[in-house]
């Protein structure tokens, strides 16, 4: 179980760190074991920040983050993360890529070996071990990505749009895959993602996050029966959600706008006096 | 996308045929014009001599052994030269990208480095370190470890966010993070910086030779020049060509190596 407790996180701006930005203002949330939890947001609203904080990438200002209890400070064995795109490493090959955690980690070739080919079985990358990630289309990268981080058996999986990149159909299967993967595996998963409908596809519940400083506006239960496949995609209830979300969403993305462009007014200004 | 990335490859592959086409094509008639050229007259025998007549030269001057000592000189100096710039300018390029401060304060003087005509200096080099191979090295030495640390710096500093932020998640150590993840991402970079900066000490070594030595492959050059040995001249330049070309084939092998990228 993965509980937030009034997380909150501020930047010092310039030399002097006179100015401050709030990323993020009070966050709570608690994640069950097994569950899968999407947080949507507008642009800038402290999405990366808030896994950063989670992965223990970046401390907190105020408040914590514990998994069972037990407190996170720095980076944790129990947290995996899969990042946006382009986080394989183009000099190793998919195997190699997939085992780099386990070999950092001092674990025996022939258990690394035996536990990456298990995971490349898994996101169904069987038969591309010896490839280059460079040789790889985007989607397949990213289950090389996948694999990675799920041999290292996490308790909790970060997800920081790991589809951003892919092309719409790309995005779908691979959404099915990863709910499969999710499946077998057990696995607890915190997603982020700009897309509302990933999100109606993926998740048990979606946290929609105010724009800056960032909270969570509302926690919306997905009650939409499960395997979910393509055809689930044009019902009403999912069509009902996504557009409740949407709703949610919508004055946060103005407001998110408006900041970013306040912010653009305001560097004008300065560098005008 | 799959499909997409595949109609590309295709198109890439016969794309590269015709590539590879014109550059062999180039390089045929590149080795016929300086056979063929001094054979008909076009150019005159005191300018140019055919090539295989360079090849014979130089095989003939390999055998009776006359080229050795000047081969080892040469090779002594460039070798020497090279690796101290590898062993002093890939660290001096780690530093300068960990250090900002070092970095925004040299700057400007990197800029402007290979603007400065290196080999005006070189009375001020005999008249500190002397004659021999001492002012041969650090003349080669100064000309070729500023483009490797040059490169290692921005080669590290180009490296994608992502790739250190999956180390940091997987617990790395500092260590651990510079040798498997910083080292080898910025290897495409590192090795841009040595594959020239092997050339600028061969360019280095070479051009002192012409001016404070007395043995050499850039002397002997000179020298035959001076002598109107025609053949002798050009055996040591294809010599030189020669090695520069095998240096450059040995480090991209290397680099490919360390990796991996797809063959086009």
């Amino acid at each position: 179980m993965l509980e937030l407790r009034n997380l909150s996180k501020t930047y010092g701006l310039g030399d002097d760190r006179t100015s401050t930005i709030v990323a993020l203002d009070g966050i709570d949330l608690t994640v069950e074991e097994g569950e899968f939890v999407s947080i949507i947001g507008p642009t800038g609203c402290g999405k990366s920040t808030l896994f950063e904080v989670i992965g223990g990438l970046t401390d907190a200002t105020e408040g914590r983050v514990d998994i069972d209890g037990d407190r996170v400070d720095g980076p944790d064995e129990r947290i995996g993360m899969v990042f946006q795109d382009h986080s394989t490493f183009p000099w190793l090959s998919v195997i190699e890529n997939v085992a780099f955690g386990l070999r950092m980690n001092g674990v025996s070739k022939a258990e690394r070996r035996e536990r990456a080919h298990e995971m490349i079985d898994l996101v169904g990358l069987s038969g591309f071990e010896d490839a280059s990630p460079t040789e790889l289309s985007g989607g397949m990268n990213q289950r090389v990505a996948i694999a990675r981080t799920l041999v290292m058996d996490p308790d909790i999986i970060l997800m920081d749009e790991p589809f951003g990149a892919l092309d719409e159909q790309t995005r779908l299967i691979i959404g099915n895959e990863l709910l499969r993967i999710w499946r077998e595996t057990g696995a607890t998963i915190l997603f982020v993602t700009h897309n509302i409908n990933e999100a109606v596809q993926l998740s048990d519940r979606i946290a929609v996050m105010s724009a800056r400083p960032g909270r969570f506006k509302t926690i919306v239960d997905n009650d939409i029966p499960r395997p979910r496949d393509d055809d689930t995609m044009s019902t009403e209830a999912f069509n009902d959600l996504v557009q409740r979300l949407w709703t949610e969403l919508k004055s946060e993305s103005r407001k998110g706008m408006e900041q970013q462009e306040g912010r653009t007014v305001t560097a004008g200004s300065e560098a005008d006096s | 996308m799959s499909e997409g990335t595949l109609d590309g490859a295709t198109a890439g592959l016969s794309r590269t045929t015709k590539v590879r086409a014109v550059q062999a094509a180039v390089l045929v008639s590149l080795v016929v014009s300086v056979e063929v050229g001094p054979r008909t007259g076009v150019v005159g025998r005191t300018t140019l001599i055919p090539l295989s007549v360079m090849v014979e030269e130089l095989l003939g001057l390999l055998g009776s052994g006359q080229l050795t000592p000047h081969i080892v000189q040469t090779f002594a100096a460039v070798f020497g030269a090279f690796a101290l710039a590898v062993v002093t300018g890939v660290p001096a390029g780690i530093v300068l990208w960990r250090v900002d401060t070092l970095k925004q304060v040299l700057d400007p003087y990197l800029l402007i480095y290979y603007a400065v005509p290196f080999f005006a200096f070189y009375p001020l080099l005999i008249s500190i370190l002397g004659l021999g191979i001492a002012p041969i090295l650090a003349i080669s030495w100064g000309f070729s470890v500023v483009i490797v640390v040059t490169n290692t710096a921005s080669g590290l500093a180009q490296i994608p966010e992502a790739y250190t932020a999956a180390g940091r998640d997987m617990n790395l150590s500092r260590w651990q993070m510079l040798r498997y993840v910083y080292l080898p991402a910025s290897v495409p970079y590192v090795f841009t910086g040595l594959k020239l900066g092997f050339v600028y000490a061969l360019i280095g070594t070479i051009a002192s030779e012409f001016i404070l030595a007395e043995s050499g492959l850039g002397w002997l050059i000179s020298y035959n020049y001076n002598n109107f040995d025609v053949p002798g001249m050009y055996a040591a330049m294809l010599l030189v060509i020669s090695l520069a070309l095998a240096v450059n084939t040995v480090l991209a092998r290397v680099e490919s190596r360390l990796y991996q990228r797809a063959v086009a």
